[in-house]
């Protein structure tokens, strides 16, 4: 009797953790199934056994058949395996399970995965060290900037020192003017002429002291200019060597991940 | 209208002055001066100018004049009879040379001997030092005093 190796299908659908679909059949229909929870299909028990099925070809061939279908048909790859059931010498049906070759394929993906991963890692830590390189060179780019700022800003001082002789000149020039103002009206008429010279002595001795103060204001404002770029120019610095850490703390770990593909794909060889 | 005349205007601290061009000799800038033990506190010293020596007097002493930074102070050196009897005015900075015929006589009130005339322009009033009473005897001698009362004096010593 058929019925007899109901109890087969449970002991099989149990041991592989419901996953593999389980039917029992008679030389016609299908006894007892249990569906698994990988593979389903459209069947149930009472149901004909369709003619593509490993079940039929057994029991048309009286032998064992195993196939092995990707997963262009059900979305998953699996295997159908049917062997059918003598009584006496006599075939009264068969047994079939249909299980999941995931975990085969998945095994087989494996080695090249880790491969891959193994080689991705590679190529960010190269990023990384890249990134790493132009970080450094970011932050002496910016020391850089930051000396020649302080040489705009001693240039600046030396400027102000010739803006002081140049004042000071203008000074001299104005008490020279003034002297030969007095020196003209001393001689009285005759020294007409002279006090139009002194007098523009004068005033080109004020208007060079003029000149001479809105340089020392535009000395001023280049060397607050500079204070201010010397300023960002330090929190840039700050910045960059922040960057710099992270890029390698990011380095150490991606070293430590490359170590775990390597070791993966160690592991993935011996499976 | 009065005829033009010329002056040197000059500060003394924040306070415009001026004294008729005429009775300056020179204007120099500050040179080094050699204190006087026992001379008054308006006589800042003497300094050696070319070949000469000169008396530097300081008014801002006197009239308690706060000294200012701003300027470039110099020293006014007057026009004297005796080539012995220089006498040069430390100023807090030497303006300009003022030309004017507008002249206000100064108020009898005020009339101290030290102030001559006052010159009006277009938006202040500049008082005229008088050198030659400034530094005659008399006056001299009220600045070397702890006297803030000139006129008095004068009048005093005039009966």
């Amino acid at each position: 009797m058929i019925e007899d190796y109901v109890q087969m299908v449970d002991v099989i659908f149990d041991t592989d953790n419901a996953k593999t679909s389980t039917f029992l059949f008679d030389l016609e229909k299908y006894i007892y199934i249990r569906m698994g929870s990988v593979i389903k299909l459209p069947l149930k028990d009472g149901d004909l056994i369709p003619a593509t099925t490993t079940s039929f070809e057994c029991l048309k061939t009286g032998e064992k058949v195993l196939r092995h279908v990707g997963a262009e048909a059900l979305g998953i790859a699996y295997t159908g395996v049917a062997y059918p059931i003598r009584e006496n010498g006599v075939i009264i049906g068969g047994i079939a399970t249909t299980g999941s070759t995931e975990r085969e394929s998945a095994l087989e993906r494996l080695p090249s995965l880790s491969k891959n991963l193994s080689e991705s890692l590679q190529q960010v830590a190269a990023a990384v060290e890249n990134i790493a390189a132009s970080a450094q060179s970011l932050a002496d780019g910016g020391q850089a900037l930051t000396l020649q700022s302080q040489e705009v800003n001693d240039k600046a001082l030396i400027m102000e020192e010739v803006v002081e002789y140049i004042n000071s000149v203008a000074s001299d020039t104005k008490v020279l003017g003034l002297n030969a103002s007095i020196e003209a009206a001393r001689a009285g008429d005759v020294g007409r002429g002279f006090a139009v010279v002194a007098s523009e002595i004068r005033t080109m001795a004020i208007s060079s002291a003029t000149s001479a103060k809105d340089i020392r204001k535009i000395i001023g404002g280049i060397q607050g200019l500079v204070g201010k770029m010397t300023e960002e120019l330090e929190k840039v610095g700050g910045n960059t060597q922040e960057v710099s850490a992270a890029v390698e703390e990011i380095g150490a770990t991606i070293e430590t991940l490359a170590e775990s593909a390597l070791e993966l794909a160690a592991l993935a060889d011996k499976i | 209208m009065d005829e033009m005349k010329q002056f040197i205007q000059f500060k003394l601290g924040l306070h415009d002055y001026a004294v008729e061009m005429s009775s300056v000799r020179e204007i120099i800038k500050p040179v080094k001066v050699t204190q006087l033990l026992g001379a008054p506190e308006y006589i800042q010293g003497i300094a050696k100018v070319r070949d000469g020596v000169v008396t530097v007097v300081d008014l801002r002493k006197k009239f308690k004049i706060p000294p200012t930074d701003e300027g470039e102070p110099r020293i006014m050196i007057f026009e004297s009879d005796k080539e012995t009897e220089k006498i040069g005015l430390w100023v807090d900075d030497v303006v300009e040379i003022l030309e004017s015929n507008s002249i206000e006589q100064v108020p009898n009130i005020i009339h101290c001997g030290t102030i001559k005339e006052i010159i009006k322009t277009a938006d202040d009033i500049i008082p005229v030092l008088d050198v030659k009473e400034l530094f005659s005897n008399d006056v001299l001698a009220w600045l070397g005093s702890a006297d803030i009362e000139l006129a008095g004096k004068l009048t005093a010593q005039k009966e």
